[in-house]
């Protein structure tokens, strides 16, 4: 049981959904969604957030019926102790695969736009204690990242302004020019930037008056998809879809145009301050990580965030060049999708007829 | 003879300690015979006041109007006189200011009047947090005055005081401050409890107990805030915060504080509220300046210059040309320079420290640019960077801030922006852990607390903060207090 001192105030998951959202993904995904539905993608980005609220509101439903259940309790309730804790698992290898996604990336773009010479295996080596001081702590100290994961970067998004200079409103016109089937093609690859949700099931316990959460669950969702479409819709108009296929960060691009009197070249500021919403991903995902090892096995968290950390960095650093980097969103996503839109609504289904079978039992 | 054999014990006990009061340095001994008996009087000469000793006491022992020590004991005009069997207790007496009076047979006890000799500084003005408006009194080393200056301005029952002895030698009086009805017992309880845990041999400053009551002794913040002025410590007690106050230090502690407090001078509170507001946020944006623009500079110089725009770049070139150094190396020996400044400064008296300003800032300065040994730009830039770390109203945050640019500097030299970034983060993470007294630290930013804001990076008028913040978990939120009080 989590005492009281602990716990932290609903109005926090907005900012654990939005910042466990919100990443490395803000810079590039307006090149990789526009794949089928084109300059219409911007609609896939809404559909994406709506199918994502009803995958939250799964969550709840699964989660709501016990206020120290976390998805490890949930397992070993719905499929016995010994199947239970082998799917959380992979729940586990699958966070873990989320961190490396997004650090990995993270200094993939590093590598590309600011020190191409960088030593990743030295360059981590600053970064993951910085993890573990994070991790090892109470949640608290993860929350108060992700919320300034929030608020500080918020300032970010007054650049989206400076842009619109150059925008033609054309590029996206006639609107609703795709098939719906396209849209939804394109949704697909755009909830690979809303997969951070997942972690909802290892924190919930650490929520106060849990259950009245949802509706910041899904403010939250709801802030991470209007940003992403104002990127979204900011990128479409400032290139045109041809150039889009060339950029793979067009969000480098925009900030690329910024010019104040003392600063040109926006976009060295830009990536440094993007350090402080990657944070948040990362920590939240190897803290849910360790979280979920500690709950299964019992072994103290410190010691499994030591670990952890320890796969994490080798992971990052074996992954190499821009095409390891490509293979690990892609599975990433791919994972992710199955797991969000075909698991969880049928471990529902299942725990809803156990949580039947085992009142008529007793 | 039975009766007698008490008597003849206590006589041998006093003949015993009489030998080894003797070898004492400055014991004095006075005896003279009466009733057929031989009076005593005994004292260190270093520890009494002789003037009281003269004026009350001496003449009231020469009048003879009296059989006893109980009877003594009702002439003489001290309260706090103690009478003893013990003879072994007299040393450590005496050590604290106590004159002992024995009369031999006829009583055999010992009366103890304490004449300590009081060595105190007057009241004086407060020089570290100096306010040009408002109330000049400052506290002093002795804890009964400063209790006392407190009382003077919270003259209500409700002032709860809690004394402890702390330090195994010094054995320091440790008074913990609080208004009943207002701090919260838990603070109460935990700040007590970790003097109680306290287990070092000497307290000679509030500075030692700010640092082993510490949340988390081994991080550069302060965590629990130091004050001098009375009028600052009436008014946070108010707020329903803990006071500690430490005899023999002019400094009184406050927790559980916040990040912010520590950027806010008593100041603030005596100006209106408009001033009072731009002036926190100046001190403000003058410890971010302070603490990222050399930085900045070294990153940008390095690793970044694209974001310099073309005509600054010119500027900046020129300032450069001739310094053989990495940015690196040149601002490091720059802030060094004026760290050494500040120590000189600060190591030396008034008088001969005003001159090393000049001689460091102007000479030094000029000569360094001159020989191409650093630019002009940094030059002023590590400057401006010194000047705002003063800004900063509470001297030791002040020390942190300075101390803290350093590995900031080396990580933006070897990660330019993103080092500088990750550094931050580390700052920003250590702030989070961090706790006053089991309270957040880094309240009200987080836990966000909106209801806080209202006296933290802006300090709203008077009327609007009716309500005592919540980092405090104050027992009555409401302000002010109740008006059944005031009745």
């Amino acid at each position: 049981m989590i005492s009281i001192k602990h716990k932290v105030t609903p109005l926090m998951v907005l900012f654990l959904i939005s910042s466990s959202q919100m990443g490395v993904g803000v810079l590039g995904f307006q090149s990789i969604i526009n794949k089928y539905a084109g300059y219409d993608a911007w609609i896939a980005l809404i559909v994406a957030g709506l199918c994502v609220s009803v995958v939250i509101w799964i969550m709840y439903q699964l989660l709501k019926h016990d206020e120290k259940g976390d998805i490890v309790a949930i397992h070993q309730f719905t499929y016995g102790k010994w199947l239970g804790n082998f799917l959380t698992l992979l729940f586990t290898v699958y966070l873990l695969l989320m961190a490396t996604v997004v650090l990995r990336t993270y200094v993939e773009i590093i590598q590309v736009w600011m020190f191409p010479h960088l030593k990743v295996w030295a360059f981590l080596m600053l970064l993951i204690p910085l993890i573990y001081y994070t991790i090892s702590d109470q949640f608290r100290t993860v929350v108060g990242v992700c919320f300034l994961g929030v608020v500080y970067p918020f300032l970010l998004n007054l650049t989206l302004l400076y842009p619109l200079k150059h925008a033609d409103i054309t590029h996206i016109l006639p609107m609703m020019n795709h098939s719906i089937t396209e849209i939804m093609q394109s949704s697909t690859l755009a909830v690979l930037n809303f997969m951070g949700v997942s972690a909802l099931l290892v924190f919930y316990p650490y929520i106060r008056d849990a259950g009245k959460s949802q509706k910041y669950a899904h403010y939250g969702n709801l802030y991470t998809t209007v940003i992403y479409v104002a990127v979204c819709l900011t990128t479409y108009v400032f290139y045109n879809q041809n150039e889009l296929k060339e950029v793979i960060w067009p969000a480098l691009g925009l900030w690329k145009i910024i010019e104040f009197p003392f600063m040109e070249r926006f976009e060295y500021v830009g990536i440094a301050t993007l350090f402080f919403m990657i944070l948040p991903n990362v920590v939240l995902f190897m803290w849910a990580a360790t979280r979920l090892v500690h709950r299964t096995f019992g072994f103290q968290h410190k010691r499994v965030a030591a670990v952890l950390l320890g796969i994490l960095y080798i992971a990052s650093v074996i992954s190499m060049g821009r095409e390891g980097v490509n293979i690990l969103n892609d599975s990433a996503g791919k994972i992710g999708l199955v797991f969000l839109f075909i698991y969880i609504p049928v471990l529902l289904i299942i725990n809803f007829i156990r949580r039947k079978v085992r009142k008529n039992v007793s | 003879m039975n009766k007698k054999a008490p008597q003849k014990k206590a006589q041998r006990d006093f003949d015993k300690l009489l030998k080894t009061l003797k070898n004492k340095d400055g014991f004095i001994h006075y005896h003279h015979e009466h009733n057929q008996d031989t009076m005593h009087l005994g004292y260190l000469k270093t520890a009494v006041d002789p003037e009281k000793l003269e004026k009350y006491i001496l003449p009231r022992v020469q009048e003879y109007i009296y059989n006893d020590l109980n009877e003594l004991d009702q002439f003489i005009p001290f309260t706090k006189t103690e009478l003893t069997n013990d003879a072994s207790e007299i040393p450590e007496k005496l050590v604290k200011g106590f004159t002992f009076i024995y009369m031999g047979n006829a009583s055999p006890s010992y009366l103890l009047i304490p004449l300590p000799l009081d060595e105190k500084r007057n009241v004086s003005i407060p020089e570290i947090e100096f306010s040009v408006v408002g109330p000049k009194e400052a506290f002093v080393e002795d804890i009964d005055t400063n209790l006392n200056l407190i009382r003077k301005r919270l003259a209500i029952p409700e002032l709860n005081i809690k004394k402890l002895k702390v330090g195994t030698i010094t054995k320091t009086e440790v008074a913990v401050l609080s208004i009943d009805g207002i701090a919260d017992e838990e603070n109460v309880n935990t700040a007590v409890q970790r003097i109680k845990n306290v287990d070092i041999d000497q307290v000679i400053d509030s500075s030692f107990i700010q640092q082993t009551i510490a949340d988390n002794q081994n991080s550069p913040f302060p965590q629990l805030l130091d004050t001098e002025r009375p009028d600052r410590v009436a008014a946070v007690l108010a707020e329903g915060k803990i006071v500690i106050s430490v005899d023999g230090s002019p400094h009184a502690l406050i927790a559980p504080t916040t990040l912010i407090e520590f950027f806010s001078a008593f100041e603030d509170y005596f100006l209106n509220w408009m001033t009072a507001s731009a002036f926190r946020l100046i001190r403000l944006v003058a410890v971010f300046f302070s603490i990222l623009i050399t930085p900045l500079y070294v990153a940008v110089m390095t690793h970044h210059f694209e974001i310099i725009p073309q005509a600054m770049l010119i500027t900046l070139v020129h300032s450069r040309m001739q310094v053989p150094f990495p940015p690196l190396l040149e601002a490091l020996i720059l802030e060094f320079t004026i760290e050494l400044l500040r120590e000189a400064g600060a190591r030396l008296p008034t008088k001969i420290g005003q001159t090393i300003g000049i001689v460091g800032g102007i000479v030094i300065g000029t000569a360094a640019v001159e020989a191409g040994m650093t630019s002009n730009v940094l030059l002023i830039v590590v400057a401006l960077a010194a000047l705002g770390s003063f800004t900063t109203p509470v001297y030791k945050m002040s020390n942190t801030i300075r101390l803290i640019r350093f590995p900031l500097l080396i990580v933006a030299g070897v990660y330019g922006m993103i080092g500088l970034a990750i550094a931050i983060a580390y700052i920003m993470v250590h702030l989070l852990r961090l706790r006053s007294l089991g309270r957040p630290f880094f309240a009200p930013i987080f836990p966000f607390r909106l209801q806080d804001f209202k006296d933290a990076l802006i300090r709203l008028p008077f009327n609007m903060q009716n309500k005592r913040p919540f980092q405090v978990r104050p027992s009555k939120v409401k302000r002010p207090i109740d008006k059944e009080q005031n009745k």
